[in-house]
Order: C-alpha cells, then structure tokens, then sequence
C-alpha cells in the first residue's frame, strides 16, 4: 500500500519501499499548481533477468498542492520470492507537465533495491544539482 | 522535487482474495466515434508504441489498455513517433509506426494488442469477478492479478509475476474526498474484459499487462495508469 492508500501489491514478496515527494520551485516554495508528472528508468544492473527495469508512470495527475507518492517494489507474486541474491539496480527521472509543457526535473534518483547476499535492502540515493 | 517522510518497510504480504457474485454493474460506454474523435494530440518525441498509446489515451481521457511482449532488457525497442489531433490518427499512426500491434474498440475501452493476438493469459476465462471493496482502479487491479484465478492460469502458462512497479500516485493535501466501492460485478468474462471494466468504471486511465520472455524467465506484470 503505498503512502496515498492504494494498493500496490498483494500477495507480494520481496522488497518495499515508499517514498514521497514535493514539487518546489528554485527557490525551494512548493508548485502550488496542478500538474502532470512521469518518469523514465534508465541504467539498468541486474543480477537476474527477471528483475529489468519497471515499466514507467507516465502522466500521473497530481493534483493543486498536492503530495507524489512512490511505490518502489521489487519482486513476485507469491509463491515465488526473491533468491538470496536477487537484486537490480538503476536510475530514475522525473518531468513535469504544466500549461502544455514539458519540463525535465533535475532531481535524479539512483535506487538499488532486492536482496544483497541474504539481506534485503532498498537504497535510496537522491541528487539534486 | 524535495523528499520527505521516507519509509521503509520489507513486506510479505499474503492477502486473501476475491469471492463470487454475479450480475454487471457499470458506466454505459460512450459512443465509439465521439471518443476516437477526441483530440489526442501528444509531444511529438520517439517512443515504444506501448508509451505512445498511454500517452494518447491519458490525454484523451478515454479508457483503455495496451499488452505488449518483450524480450530481454538488453534488445532494443522498436520506436514510434506519434502524430495526429484526433485520437483515431494518433493510433493509427502508432500502429503504423510498428506493425507489430493493432488497436480495436471493445465496448468503450480502446486496446492495444499484439498484431497476432493477446496474449494467452488475458484470454483467461473468469467465472466470475466482483470487485468488492476495491474503491480505485489501481488497487482493484492489483487484486484481480494476483487473484487465485489468475495465477493458477499464469502457473499454466508457465508465467511467474514479477512485481516491479509503476508506482507513482498522488495525495491531496486536506480533508480525502468521498470514495465509493468501484461496485464491478461480471460473470462469465476473460481477463480482459475484467480489465476493461475497471478502466470503464474508472472513466479514464489505461491498464497495462506486459509479457518478458528472456532465456529461461517468462513472467508478466499488469498494471494501472490513472
């Protein structure tokens, strides 16, 4: 379930993690305006075929002041689960649709998330120039 | 964009799914060629057809859904480039752009499916589907795929499903506004016409079931875009 209230998964297993987000301005004021946001994945390291990159959210309506919520899953329909050492890793980008144009976020996210040598993790490393 | 309130959590979740009913419940569909008149006008930028039709039907506003097969991560993508205003010549020129898919109306909802077919999985016949408490599209769409039903039929197939996202959603600030049960009752469908049905009740928004085959992994993952 992710931090809004939908369902994101059921009968999961694997590893979670929920993040959520604010549009600001330069200046660091919150976008007060409605818009629509999508993302891209790119940089993809696998150590299992199954696990590629998610398929991107593209023209997700957010609405005036309102929160992005982020559902980062990686893993299976039970029953079947991660191996022990089961993980990828990658990049994620964001733009911004507003008044019919399209924006390129600077933020960018590198997420690497699955099981490390019998340990489940979800790393989360946020660059904003 | 400013990050606040992470949390994490490793989750096994085992949820218990679905039940009978019977009867259908849900909005008349519009008429066919309102809709595909609609504009559908999308950045004009090279995409998989796949992102392409998202895109054309969330700017429409039309309901629908797309299932696409790939193969490894490592091959390339064929890429469109969509023109057109009316949603009809956006898709028309998807599928110009890449034989490999063919759109069609099915009661309301716009799909995109491979030129040979769908996919063995959405054909799956379901006796019945109630969509219980389920009071939004995404969530309702996550149950029905990891239903027993379905994942006896993908245990069939030879399909695992993997579970990798998208997860992007939004959350108003204040007071949440009222919310009903999507109240989707059918019987005697296939798994596409479920999915359907969700998209309809939701009156926009766009399922997505995507097949991977590479080497010895071939899964699937079904997911919803509002």
């Amino acid at each position: 379930v992710d931090c809004g209230g939908v369902q994101r998964a059921s009968n999961f297993c694997g590893v979670n993690r929920n993040l959520t987000y604010q549009l600001v301005d330069q200046t660091g004021a919150p976008f007060l305006l409605a818009y629509t946001l999508s993302e891209s994945f790119s940089n993809l390291s696998t150590t299992n075929p199954a696990l590629g990159l998610p398929t991107p959210s593209q023209n997700v309506p957010i609405p005036a002041n309102g929160i992005v919520t982020d559902a980062q899953f990686v893993g299976f329909t039970y029953p079947q689960c991660l191996g022990s050492n089961d993980h990828h890793s990658y990049k994620q980008n964001f733009s911004v649709k507003v008044g019919g144009v399209t924006y390129n976020l600077s933020t960018t996210l590198s997420i690497s998330n699955g099981n490390f040598s019998g340990t489940p993790q979800d790393n989360v490393s946020i660059t904003t120039p | 964009m400013r990050t606040f309130l992470p949390s994490s959590s490793r989750v096994l979740l085992a949820v218990a799914l679905l039940s009978s009913l019977r009867v259908s419940g849900q909005a008349a569909p519009a008429p066919q060629e309102d809709v595909l008149t609609r504009s559908a006008r999308i950045d004009d930028e090279s995409l998989p057809a796949f992102s392409a039709f998202q895109g054309a039907l969330q700017m429409s506003g039309v309901p629908g859904g797309v299932a696409f097969m790939e193969g490894c991560s490592d091959q390339p993508v064929p890429m469109v480039r969509p023109h057109g205003t009316t949603l009809r010549e956006v898709l028309n020129s998807i599928t110009a752009g890449d034989s490999a898919y063919a759109w069609r109306m099915r009661e309301g909802v716009v799909n995109l499916e491979p030129s040979t077919g769908l996919p063995a999985l959405l054909r799956t016949h379901l006796n019945t589907y109630d969509s219980r408490d389920a009071t939004d599209a995404v969530s309702a769409v996550t149950f029905l795929s990891s239903s027993l039903e379905v994942t006896r039929a993908a245990t069939n197939l030879g399909l695992a499903q993997n579970v990798l996202g998208p997860g992007l959603g939004s959350m108003a600030q204040g007071p949440p506004p009222p919310i009903k049960p999507l109240g989707i009752r059918l019987h005697d469908v296939t798994l596409v016409d479920v999915l359907n049905a969700i998209a309809l009740a939701n009156k926009h928004g766009v399922w997505t079931y995507r097949e991977t085959h590479c080497g010895s992994v071939h899964q699937f993952n079904v997911s919803f875009a509002q």
